[in-house]
């Protein structure tokens, strides 16, 4: 690449004990490029986000942020979770503006960036509101707003649209991508549905089981507004896709049931690991 | 050709009159007086007393400031005993919400001191500060201290650590995610901590008084008792219910709409 990726990860292993997650991962990320991660449940995308933004220790290999280690203070970090995240007792304004008070940007100012982002996503009116109050659709906007009003360098997505219905769902992404349009930044966005990968990625890398290797990448040139979910190329690359991931399960030497179960037990050794080294364990009992 | 007309309301001129909400609750009230009435008839007043006859009482206590008299050491002990017990159990309860050590240092000795019952540190208040003002008081601050510190623990306990994570992912500032995470999880389990022990001080200061003390709501209740003033029983627990109500859902379920406004 002629010019310098924003994240770059080479080589990188990481596991927890005898247990290997990642085991020779290598990817890069521009810094106005969507890069989209799928593979197997509980493989280990969710442990490749956390090593980027640095709540798990990178150990082996090389992860770059911005040219540096990952925690980089220079690279502002976006995320949207698949469990929302919103703060229940802060208004719909409080909580897009809430990346922008973290970092301690004056109260008019960050004001009207998060009602710029409101108008956009179609919540005006709701400035006031408590999430509590909002469908499921409006609280997904409300996070997509909190993610781009702090205008990240990097944007991290976990899964964030896995527990809404197939319709929404491609509305919200058409919503994704307007407003990734008009701000882009560097996106790595983790999920398990292909029509999601098809439809955002500029760069869609397919995870193996565990341990993870990177299976396959492709990449769609065409402009993100110009894809369409009805789209025959875009179709036949998701079906290209499914097949590298059925291969996966295929190869799964248990049964589905086992694989579930692994995957939770990763799940929340990943949880304890990444909440190990800051103040939450001090108050969780 | 059929015009809609405006929706009109007969009792429009006089909306809180027509209340069926309240007016089902005054006709359920008045119920219970008429059976207490009734039944009252059937016995003798030293058994049971009607409302009337309660009332009457009631009246004559409170025109000879006997009411005033006896309500008023009731609420400064209880008062004095809750307000040092909640303090220091709201700052127990999240100091062992936050350090572990400490909560398995505490936990045995709380749950031992929780599951003694109140009569019997209202006797051992008796034996140790005799007739004093410390009896009740110190009785009252015992029985509330535990309770403020578990509810206070367990919203220390139940603060989303996903939330934390959100904030810090967002590298918000430690008084940030204090101040925006942790206090607005905390706040209900504190205003639980508030109104139960709250509840239960009121109904220990009765008790504490009765055995040790000489003044007060549970005193004259006692002495009321010892001279088969039935009457003047009714008319005792009636106050202390009328405090109680006015307390509870007065001052804090108020306080507490003001600031969780959010849920």
């Amino acid at each position: 690449m002629a010019v310098e990726p924003l994240v770059g990860l080479s080589d990188v292993r990481f596991g927890y004990g005898n247990n290997q997650v990642l085991d020779s991962v290598s990817f890069e990320v521009g810094r106005e490029e969507i890069v989209v991660i799928v593979g197997p449940s509980g493989c280990g995308k969710s442990t490749t986000l956390n090593l980027v933004a640095g709540l798990l220790p990178c150990q082996n290999g090389k992860i770059e942020v911005g040219g540096r280690p990952p925690g980089n203070p220079d690279i502002v970090l976006g995320y949207m979770f698949q469990d929302l995240r919103l703060l229940p007792w802060k208004s719909v304004i409080d909580n897009v503006a809430f990346g922008l008070a973290a970092r301690r940007v004056s109260e008019n100012e960050r004001l009207s960036v998060a009602k710029r982002y409101i108008d956009l996503l179609g919540l005006t009116g709701f400035e006031k509101h408590y999430p509590n109050r909002l469908s499921g659709g409006m609280q997904q906007r409300v996070c997509i707003g909190r993610a781009f009003a702090m205008n990240p360098d990097l944007l991290l997505m976990d899964e964030p649209f896995k527990s809404v219905d197939a319709q929404l769902r491609l509305y919200l992404l058409e919503l994704f991508s307007n407003i990734w349009q008009r701000s882009p930044k560097g996106v790595i966005f983790v999920t398990h549905d292909t029509q999601e990968a098809v439809l955002l990625g500029d760069r869609i890398i397919v995870y193996t089981k565990r341990p993870v290797r990177v299976k396959a990448t492709f990449e769609i040139d065409r402009p993100q507004s110009m894809r369409k979910a009805t789209d025959p190329d875009l179709r036949d690359t998701e079906a290209q896709i499914l097949a590298l991931l059925y291969e996966e399960r295929a190869a799964l030497p248990n049964t589905l049931e086992d694989e579930d179960k692994e995957g939770v037990q990763i799940e929340q050794e990943i949880e304890c690991h990444a909440v190990g080294n800051g103040l939450s364990t001090s108050l969780s009992v | 050709m059929i015009r809609s007309l405006p929706a009109y309301n007969r009792f429009a001129f006089a909306p809180r009159l027509y209340n069926p909400t309240l007016l089902r609750n005054v006709v359920g009230v008045l119920a219970i007086l008429g059976i207490w009435q009734g039944i009252s008839l059937l016995y003798p007043s030293y058994l049971l007393p009607g409302p009337v006859e309660v009332a009457h009482t009631f009246l004559r206590l409170l025109l000879q400031g006997e009411i005033e008299q006896q309500l008023w050491p009731t609420v400064y002990r209880t008062v004095a005993g809750y307000s040092v017990a909640t303090v220091l159990g709201i700052g127990l309860g999240i100091a062992m919400g936050s350090n572990k050590y400490l909560l398995d240092f505490v936990r045995v000795p709380v749950t031992i001191v929780m599951a003694i019952p109140g009569l019997s540190w209202a006797f051992l208040a008796v034996i140790w500060f005799g007739l004093t003002e410390a009896s009740p008081i110190f009785v009252i601050f015992v029985i509330t201290l535990p309770i403020a510190l578990v509810n206070t623990l367990k919203g220390v306990q139940q603060v989303d650590r996903r939330l934390v994570e959100m904030a810090r992912t967002h590298r918000a500032p430690y008084w940030m995610i204090v101040r925006d995470v942790y206090l607005p999880s905390i706040l209900p389990y504190i205003f639980s901590a508030l109104t139960v022990s709250m509840a239960f001080a009121w109904k220990i200061a009765i008790v504490a008084e009765m055995l040790g003390s000489s003044s007060g709501l549970g005193y004259a209740m006692l002495k009321a008792r010892d001279y088969i003033k039935t009457d003047e029983v009714f008319v005792w627990t009636l106050v202390f219910v009328f405090l109680f109500l006015i307390v509870d859902n007065g001052i804090f379920r108020t306080i507490e709409r003001m600031i969780v406004k959010w849920q």
